[in-house]
């Protein structure tokens, strides 16, 4: 039996093609790496407001 | 199963609240139609982040990906979906900034189709972006309404007149100002909703372990990214994306609504990161319902529904139903608005008198008219995918020659039309679903290649993309683009509302100042939708 990689598995063959998967190391960064990204825009998005608001509060207090 | 009752009851609460901010945020802050279509440098990078996203995810992201990823591509499928919605946002960075620099007052792409190439190329870009996003609009109305019939049983003509209608509401009185600001409350609840819904589901149907090796044990192409036909649905998928947002009116009002060079740059591009961990997410729930054997004969566009139903309570699909109408509100209030600008500012450079009230008239009355037809549309359950894919192969064809325009001043309309032409030739050649028309017709029926989606759309962009340079190359149509910031008007003049017109603003050293409001209110610098309009 061929070693595989546990990020990425070796190509096995199964019948006339030869087919690879991701890994299941791999397929778990794919899965929470996405999650984490989405709520990172999330948190990107919350930071934004609450700057440029406090920005425009500056500008107010300034005049 | 969770009650009819209770579904609809959290329905009406959400689209009644979502209604009642958006006419709150936006009391005050439109003052003009320009500010009704344009809402011009209102949105800071937070709240242009927001909405873009906002704008682009819709329903659709509940269903498409997850059936690509279940049914017929698995991994590459998603990351296709994926890739071309970020695609198109990247572009928008130097393609927005360059619009804002040529046509620093305009108001809709049909505006700079007009002025940069004439009557013939207008007429075509008008008729391909309004029929897309009418389309977009269609599906999202269809997508909400079969959403909550499976999950609640609820008439589809219940959840399109309420959907439709209360969007309506807001978007006809508060304009792309109540569109933006509540694109970003929805935003920030749609994010985490999805980010945690999903890893919930992971966590309690066996974590990514389970999952995997269900994946590889049920099919081992779900998880190949080299599966061939995922990849080629995923690269014609990509140019159907980006080549019908390049004519998303929606996009084109974000430009204009950036309330700077950096908001602009900021708000495009993060949006363009975000999307990508949205739709693979998304995407893998189709995965995931494959895997673990939930998808039936025809049911893999609702994989997102089966995995949810399989990992939680019935109670949590209140959560799905919340999260469902954020996202169809977001988008079709967006599509709402952005049919009527394009009308609108078209309604002005046509009718060179007319007043204000009458384009205040024709801007929310146009408004009204697209969200009833929508709702129509949305009641009736048809399918409309041949129609989103044809729309999205006419855009593939004619974005480049028509975004050329804002590049070199040696293209002119017949260059632009004909590579527009040639493009569509190819791709209408070897599109799948004209091919039985196609061969009704003596003597191409025989002679017409063997149909495909691919070929179609990358012969398209392809073939438009090299008539584009030749035309360039040879062309000589001296076009003047500064032009187009001198013809091209604002429609800023400020209509107090029942009352007369106020005083037009006055220019000053290059921008147009505003005028005050009849009760005094000098408006507002960049939007914040945390506030409501009396702050300032």
């Amino acid at each position: 039996m061929t070693p595989t990689s546990t990020v990425l598995q070796t190509p096995i063959s199964i019948g006339a093609g030869v087919i690879a998967s991701v890994g299941p190391a791999a397929f778990a960064l794919l899965t929470w790496g996405a999650i984490a990204l989405v709520l990172a825009g999330f948190g990107y998005i919350v930071w934004a407001l609450l700057v440029d608001r406090s920005i425009r509060t500056e500008r107010s207090n300034g005049r | 199963m969770v009650s009819t009752a209770v579904v609809l009851a959290v329905t009406i609460g959400t689209v009644v609240a979502f209604t009642a901010f958006g006419i709150l945020a936006a009391r005050g802050r439109v003052r003009s139609v320009d500010d009704f279509i344009a809402a011009r440098d209102t949105a800071g990078r937070g709240t242009l982040t927001a909405t873009v996203i906002a704008s682009m995810m819709g329903a659709w992201i509940l269903f498409s990906p997850a059936e690509a990823g279940a049914a017929f591509g698995g991994l590459p499928a998603i990351l296709g979906y994926a890739i071309g919605s970020a695609i198109p946002l990247l572009l928008f960075v130097p393609i927005g900034l360059r619009i804002r620099s040529v046509m620093p007052s305009g108001h809709s792409l049909t505006e700079f189709a007009y002025g940069r190439f004439g009557a013939g190329m207008y007429l075509f870009i008008l008729v391909i972006s309004l029929f897309y996003m009418f389309i977009f609009l269609a599906a999202e109305m269809t997508g909400i309404a079969g959403a909550l019939s499976l999950v609640a049983e609820i008439p589809q003509w219940q959840t399109a007149l309420l959907v439709g209608g209360f969007v309506l509401v807001y978007t006809v009185y508060g304009g792309l100002v109540a569109s933006i600001v509540t694109d970003t409350v929805q935003a920030l609840v749609v994010l985490p909703l999805l980010a945690i819904g999903f890893a919930g589901a992971v966590l309690a149907l066996g974590g990514t372990e389970t999952i995997h090796a269900a994946s590889i044990a049920s099919d081992v192409h779900l998880l190949d990214p080299t599966f061939r036909p995922g990849l080629e649905f995923g690269i014609y998928v990509t140019f159907a994306i980006v080549g019908a947002n390049m004519l998303n009116q929606g996009m084109w009002q974000r430009v204009y609504a950036a309330d700077g060079e950096r908001a602009l740059r900021q708000g495009f591009g993060v949006a363009a990161i975000v999307v990508v961990p949205m739709l693979l997410v998304a995407g893998l729930f189709g995965v995931t319902a494959a895997a673990l054997g939930l998808v039936g004969s025809g049911t893999a566009s609702v994989s997102f529904f089966l995995v949810m139903e399989a990992a939680f309570p019935p109670w949590v699909t209140l959560l799905v139903v919340v999260l469902a109408l954020l996202l169809v509100m977001s988008s079709a209030d967006t599509m709402f608005n952005a049919i009527a600008s394009v009308v609108t500012a078209d309604l002005s450079r046509l009718l060179s008198d007319v007043d204000q009230r009458t384009l205040w008239i024709a801007g929310r009355g146009l408004t009204a008219v697209v969200g009833i037809g929508a709702i129509i549309v949305g009641a009736q359950g048809y399918s409309v995918l041949e129609l989103f894919l044809t729309a999205d192969l006419l855009a593939a064809a004619v974005f480049v020659p028509f975004l050329a325009g804002l590049y070199t001043e040696r293209l002119g309309q017949t260059g632009a039309i004909g590579a527009s032409l040639a493009g569509l030739a190819v791709g209408v050649l070897y599109f799948p679903l004209f091919r039985s028309p196609l061969a009704a017709i003596p003597g191409v029926g025989g002679a017409a290649p063997e149909p495909s989606f691919l070929v179609a759309f990358v012969g398209a962009t392809a073939v438009s993309t090299a008539v584009t340079i030749v035309a360039t190359v040879l062309g000589n149509a001296d076009v003047d683009l500064e032009r187009l910031d001198r013809e091209i008007r604002s429609l800023e003049e400020p209509m107090a509302d029942g009352g007369s017109e106020a005083e037009e603003p006055m220019a000053d050293c290059g921008t147009e100042a505003e005028a005050p409001m009849a009760d005094g209110d000098t408006g507002s610098d960049a939007f914040d939708p945390t506030t409501d309009g009396s702050d300032r």
